[in-house]
């Protein structure tokens, strides 16, 4: 579903994201780890449409960023940390605006049934702008799943949620994997990685570590008891050249 | 697969739709904000200022000559040239990137959803319409003494206006499409462009003017030499695109030629949205281009921080102060961070107040000389600074949590935030009233009273613009009916204050004219003077400390 190959993407003379390639198949939830400045997000946005990448071939669903960016952007949605808003337009008015943008069926009734699983129904006259941080974030999950697209793209979507918004997010998003969505989740919470996750790609200074099976992160550094163990490993550069070849592997 | 460069007429009418229902939902806000019992006494002075500024206008404007159909022609089509000009000096300078005028949420919602690229640069259009009509009933209401059918005037205007938007949209296209050689060969033609136009407006001004004329019949001629200058046909062959515009918004009757006319606008306005689709795709391939070739020749070398400013100084100097304006200094210090990045368009920005107020000194009327420097720093101060420096609460509409969430004293808050767009204001009048004074050999108690008054005046007209702001806040590029109110509003209230201060001064002049001896009078009136705009601007710092204090963000926007 999703296939890159050599993305490389530099702000001025800053390289964010330098010959990154990596694939993930339909219905995977893939976790995307890293430090800050990892290019974990730059790589996001380049999936989504939204930055050109400076090189490489980049295709979701089948769609070149390149040579069908609008094809693409049908069938991917991308969610960032803290998600703009149309501030001064009330909630339902922006389902209205997504729904018909992207040409959502019955985008009415579905957006009732999500205002109401999310608990925003009694928000659905506010301002944008008005709401707390955690609802904004709920807004924005929502919006995504009433596209409802092939390829979900989440960058720390679990920051201001509370508990019971972080246990719903995650059940809704492993159901609409198991329906075929494939989802590419960047987090720092690398017990939820574990959780959710069954496949993982690890990013460091713009470059990638690791890329595959979550289980198979810690059998690449076998030294590592625990998955944050295995993460610490995986960007730590002496340890991280020994098993490049081994990473290697599993991008292949 | 190549795909297509527009959309289906549905995609914008969904575009349409969302403007409207933002232009609903601001305007139902701000009736909201403006109907709270807390901002009654605000909004009652904003309606009496409004009632004030209509009547006013339309009272001057109705024993106004009118002028011909020609010359108003010359005049709108001139006039949009010049603004084009003016925004291409500004923007060859500045250049912004090519969606800075999108906000987060569109960035995301509009350029991330399935359209084509054409859709997106509609939406920024499409705002830009709602300004342009608000911008044509504003000239239709001034100029309805002057054309005979105002509908086709509103219409042709309209048009008109909007070509001009789109004239800029292209202008920044093109300016990202040059090269950094072609971008420097550029700088230096546009200001000589500039150049050449102020000297020939300057030089057509003074000879239209009897030698020893007053201040105020020069400024007069450099109106009339401006309207002249956009009559000029080199003007005129550049307005060529607005000809039918503005033949159109001049028309005296009815005529087979109108049809023509209007399906022209019809015809240029679309013809504009070709060359700006085609342009911004050439920019973005060229930027493409450039980021390649930097990313083939970057060797990704970290270069180290250089730390060009130091501050160890200052904080020995402000352990000395006291806590108010202590505490104050690293919110200045942040300000002057974000000065330094726009430090370039700040300079140009004060460069022209700095001319036009210096500009009396070029005439020989010695009495006079003094006095309209002191006008034009005082005009400057309030009506150029406040808009050309927005680093204060303005800028921060989106870091009001962080500001209210620390641990500092209202007014503390409310000095840190003015302290750098104050001081830069402050070091303009001083930079201007300083040589004015060598120059014009003042008396030291005139330089005195003028360098200590006027600074008291930059706090107080800051103060109050945040105060109004606080009152009622505004995103940073908010456009629309309430804007163009607010601005008139806030015109008056500082004409109103402007004239009030200057009879308070000219009343205790006399007061103490008529209480003291002749050699007693003016260091008294001076010191008096200065420690009562002090006191004012005290004043004005507590009002919008107040504001700051009452200040909620989620009820507020």
């Amino acid at each position: 579903m999703i296939h890159v190959t050599g993305l490389r993407k530099q702000y001025s003379s800053f390289i964010a994201v330098d010959d990154v390639s990596f694939s993930i198949q339909p219905g995977q939830i893939c976790g995307l780890v890293g430090h800050n400045g990892a290019g974990k997000t730059t790589t996001m946005r380049c999936l989504a449409g939204l930055l050109r990448p400076d090189n490489g071939d980049l295709r979701v669903a089948g769609f070149s960023s390149l040579e069908n960016p609008v094809g693409l952007k049908r069938n991917v949605v991308f969610i960032p940390d803290d998600p703009p808003l149309f501030d001064d337009l009330r909630v339902q008015d922006h389902f209205e605006f997504i729904g018909r943008i992207y040409e959502v069926e019955h985008f009415r009734d579905k957006a009732a049934a999500l205002l109401d699983q999310f608990g925003l129904t009694a928000k659905r006259n506010d301002l944008a702008g008005a709401l707390s941080r955690g609802m904004r974030q709920k807004l924005a999950i929502c919006l995504a799943y009433l596209i409802d697209p092939r390829v979900l793209l989440f960058d720390e979507p679990m920051t201001g949620l509370d508990p019971p918004g972080i246990r719903l997010f995650l059940q809704t998003l492993c159901e609409r994997a198991a329906l075929g969505t494939t989802v590419l989740l960047s987090s720092h919470l690398l017990a939820m990685i574990q959780d959710v996750c069954n496949t993982i790609i690890i990013m460091h200074q713009g470059q990638l570590r690791f890329v595959g099976p979550v289980d198979q992160l810690q059998q690449t550094f076998p030294g590592s008891l625990t998955l944050e163990q295995a993460f610490f490993a995986a960007i730590d550069d002496q340890v991280a050249v020994d098993s490049d070849a081994l990473a290697g592997e599993a991008v292949a | 697969m190549i795909t297509s460069t527009w959309d289906s007429p549905t995609v914008y009418a969904h575009l349409i739709d969302l403007q409207l229902r933002q232009v609903r939902s601001r305007l139902m806000a701000g009736l909201r904000r403006a109907a709270s019992p807390k901002r009654v006494i605000a909004t009652a002075v904003s309606i009496v200022c409004f009632v004030v500024f209509t009547v006013g206008a339309v009272t001057v404007l109705a024993e106004r000559e009118p002028v011909g159909p020609q010359q108003l022609e010359l005049w709108l089509g001139g006039s949009m040239v010049l603004y084009s000009l003016y925004h291409f000096s500004r923007q060859v300078w500045v250049r912004e990137g090519l969606d800075a005028e999108l906000t987060d949420a569109a960035r995301l919602w509009i350029a991330g959803a399935p359209v084509q690229r054409s859709s997106v640069l509609m939406y920024p259009l499409l705002n830009a319409a709602t300004g342009a009509v608000i911008k044509t009933s504003l000239l239709a209401f001034i100029l309805v003494h002057d054309v005979a059918r105002i509908e086709l005037f509103l219409i042709a205007m309209c048009c008109g206006v909007l070509l001009l938007e789109i004239v800029r949209r292209v202008i920044d296209r093109v300016i990202a499409l040059l090269s950094p050689v072609s971008l420097v060969l550029c700088r230096f033609a546009v200001a000589i462009a500039v150049l050449s136009l102020l000297i020939t407006i300057g030089t057509s001004a003074t000879h239209s003017v009897p030698l020893h004329s007053p201040t105020s019949m020069y400024l007069i001629a450099s109106l009339r030499s401006l309207g002249e200058v956009a009559s000029s046909p080199l003007v005129q062959a550049l307005a060529t695109p607005w000809h039918i515009t503005s033949a159109l918004a001049t028309s005296g009757a009815y005529s087979p030629m109108t049809m023509v006319q209007l399906v022209g606008c019809l015809c240029l306005l679309l013809l504009g949205i070709l060359i700006l689709v085609f342009t911004d795709r050439e920019a973005i391939a060229r930027q493409h281009r450039n980021s390649s070739i930097k990313l083939l020749s970057n060797r990704n070398e970290k270069k180290a921080l250089i730390n060009l400013f130091r501050f160890d100084a200052l904080d020995r100097l402000s352990s000395y102060w006291p806590t108010t304006i202590r505490l104050a200094v690293p919110l200045a210090l942040r300000q002057f961070h974000t000065l330094l990045q726009h430090a370039l368009t700040v300079a140009v920005t004060l460069l022209l107040p700095t001319l036009l107020s210096l500009s009396p000194l070029l005439i020989d009327t010695t009495t006079e000389q003094w006095l309209f420097v002191v006008g034009g720093v005082t005009l400057s101060t309030m009506l150029l600074a406040p808009p050309a420096l927005r680093l204060d609460f303005r800028r921060d509409l989106r870091r009001m949590s962080i500001l209210s969430g620390l641990p500092l004293a209202p007014r503390t808050v409310v000095i840190g935030q003015l302290l750098v767009p104050v001081s830069l204001t402050i070091a303009f009048q001083l930079i201007v009233l300083t040589p004015a004074a060598w120059i014009t050999n003042q008396n030291v108690m005139q330089t005195v009273l003028w360098m200590g008054i006027l600074p008291a005046f930059a706090v107080m007209v800051f103060a109050a613009e945040n105060a109004i702001f606080l009152d009622f806040p505004h995103q940073e590029r908010a456009q629309g009916i309430t804007m163009l109110i607010r601005t008139k509003v806030i015109f008056i209230v500082k004409a109103a204050t402007l004239l009030t201060l200057l009879g308070l001064l000219l009343s205790w002049a006399t007061v103490l004219r008529l209480m003291f001896p002749g050699s007693l009078v003016p260091p008294l009136f001076v010191f008096s003077s200065i420690a009562a705009a002090a006191a004012l601007a005290w004043i004005t710092l507590g009002w919008t400390a107040r504001a700051w204090t009452r200040f909620e963000l989620t009820e507020q926007v």
